[in-house]
């Protein structure tokens, strides 16, 4: 049996850090003592075979950032070939106008209102040049920053806290629930999880920045009945030039008791969370997640929840499987994976289920005999009317 | 406080990809495309081509990166160039045997490429088994193995409280990657 101090020699071996005397060693024992062979060739396919996989992996990544660049190529082309069209109707629009302006300026022989008219004229084609040009501006600010290629200029890239402690904007973040749209919604993609955090933002710079927001970062509520929040995608956000602007970020709640977070509560950007809760939260961010699912494993990680008050919010026999499945893959150990490892459904979940099944039952008859009582009432109430409408005629 | 890198000189680069930085790599591939594309199409090749052969150079730079030891004594666009020009060289020849290959660019670098590694069938089983694992200890392998980081560094980036947890950890996820190994 291989000592783990054996195992220490082998990745020093197969790592490629070994000189002198202990190379000599270590190639000796493999001649000779097969259990340390196997495992010397065991190490080296491994390196080999996690080499291949990152390689696949980064493969991936980049085939992705290719589909994109792609992307933008045919997004930028197609802008341009709107701003030709534009280009195009302004230049024949301006022909027209000088020709129908010159045509009423000598028709009048300088009559006031011709003069009025002409003006009127030429105002209107300033305008609209100076639409255009407002226009193109816009497509060019648009897509500017998917083309840093031709430019060359890349904005500089600044992390949120470090954009809050240099003053270069001011920052507004809210839930992103209202009340007021969707009364008394449950349902609560967008309201606990999803893109469920708006992000208002004033630059105070001349400079275009991007912000990052790093995935596990806080989110403090002002009022503390509200629920911490933490974000569960990294974000990137372009923040122009003497700009307000509004966007939404990825975010879970931290707090099952908490109040959910809705447009009334505001928010301060907070410090990154424990890295138990930032590896899950990374964790998510590559899965992409963003649902009740995910949700109730931060609530089991962050708060210990049971699997009561989960089903209190939601939860089902399927969710929890999944959500135990991703509590087992992080490693994580909680009330709901209680030994860490995929196991069946708890007695007390089970029970609970029955329970909830059973509500059910009961409620059929009940709902038959109401159902029989409604019919009774509709039949004896069409024959009061009939014979009420038959004694006029007698 | 630590601001996100903006990719300006070589050694950022270098840094960006020791650190798994994927900002890193959508850097290389915006900076390089272009040029890689104009390569690409004056030698008899598409878009797809240039794109699958800058993607393979960019993987080159980021192993290479990995190994602490190395030492970029070029500019990192002559690299990536000299690698998707070998690379494309190569490819034309395999289709015919003759070649007229234009360059664009005078300045290059040898680089002695990674072989193309192909795996036994024994391997294969090892990367469908590794591929079962948690992500945690998927992540602690590849941490050691590919990525060379010390315990101490492991233990730091994955949480836990010192080396030897994560010796530890490392050692339990070896033994069950063996056991599923055996037991497929």
């Amino acid at each position: 049996m291989l000592s783990e101090k054996d195992q220490e020699f082998i990745d020093k071996y197969v790592n490629g850090n070994l000189s002198g005397d202990e190379l000599r060693q270590a190639e000796e024992r493999i001649l000779n003592d097969k259990e340390f062979a196997e495992q010397v060739a065991f190490t080296s396919d491994l390196k080999k075979v996690i080499k291949q996989s990152e390689r696949e992996e980064l493969k991936k990544k980049l085939r992705s950032i290719s589909v994109k660049y792609e992307y933008e190529d045919a997004a930028a082309s197609k802008s341009n070939r709107k701003n030709y069209l534009s280009i195009a109707a302004t230049v024949a629009f301006l022909f027209i106008a000088t020709g129908l302006g010159y045509y009423l300026g000598i028709s009048t022989q300088h009559s006031e209102l011709a003069n009025e008219k002409n003006n009127n004229l030429k105002e209107h084609i300033r305008d609209s040049i100076e639409q255009h040009e407002f226009d193109s501006y816009n497509d060019r600010k648009g897509f500017g920053f998917a083309e840093t290629d031709s430019t060359k200029k890349i904005p500089s890239k600044i992390s949120f806290s470090e954009g809050i402690t240099k003053g270069l904007f001011e920052y507004t973040i809210v839930g992103a629930h209202d009340q007021r749209v969707f009364p008394g919604e449950t349902d609560a993609d967008g309201l606990h999880y999803g893109k469920c955090i708006i992000l208002i933002l004033e630059s105070k710079i001349d400079s275009m920045i991007l912000l990052g927001i790093e995935c596990g970062r806080e989110l403090i509520p002002l009022d503390s009945t509200v629920q911490t929040m933490i974000i569960t995608k990294e974000a990137e956000i372009p923040l122009y030039p003497k700009l307000r602007a509004a966007t939404k970020v990825y975010a879970m709640c931290g707090e099952i008791h908490d109040y959910a977070p809705d447009i009334n509560s505001s928010f301060k950007y907070g410090e990154m969370s424990d890295t138990n809760l930032i590896r899950l939260a990374k964790i998510i961010e590559r899965k992409f997640m963003q649902n009740m699912v995910a949700q109730d494993a931060i609530w089991a990680v962050a708060n210990n929840a049971s699997i009561e008050e989960l089903v209190k919010y939601g939860a089902d026999k399927t969710s929890l499987a999944l959500t135990r499945d991703l509590l087992n893959e992080g490693g994580y150990v909680t009330q709901i994976n209680p030994r860490g490892k995929i196991v069946q459904p708890a007695q007390s979940e089970s029970s609970l289920l029955e329970k909830l099944k059973g509500k059910i039952e009961i409620n059929k008859p009940a709902a038959y005999l109401f159902a029989g009582i409604m019919l009774g009432l509709i039949i004896s109430l069409i024959i009061l009317l009939k014979r009420n409408t038959k004694k006029p005629e007698a | 406080m630590k601001v996100r890198r903006i990719y300006t000189t070589k050694e950022s680069v270098l840094e960006g990809i020791r650190e798994s930085d994927n900002h890193v790599l959508e850097y290389l591939y915006k900076e390089h495309r272009n040029m890689i594309r104009d390569l690409v199409f004056k030698n008899n090749g598409n878009a797809d081509n240039a794109d699958e052969i800058l993607h393979e150079a960019i993987i080159v730079l980021w192993e290479k990166a990995k190994d602490s030891s190395f030492q970029l004594t070029c500019e990192v666009g002559t690299f990536i160039y000299s690698v998707s020009r070998n690379k494309w060289l190569k490819q034309l020849k395999q289709r015919s045997a003759h070649v007229e290959f234009q360059d664009i660019h005078a300045e290059r670098f040898d680089v002695e490429e990674n072989e193309e590694e192909v795996l036994t069938e024994k391997q294969n089983l090892l990367k469908r088994m590794f591929e079962k694992l948690g992500e945690k200890c998927r992540m602690i392998l590849t941490l050691f193995y590919f990525e060379k980081k010390s315990m101490e560094q492991i233990a730091l980036q994955m949480g836990y409280t010192n080396a030897d947890n994560a010796k530890n950890q490392k050692h339990k996820c070896t033994k069950r990657l063996q056991e599923l190994v055996r037991n497929n």
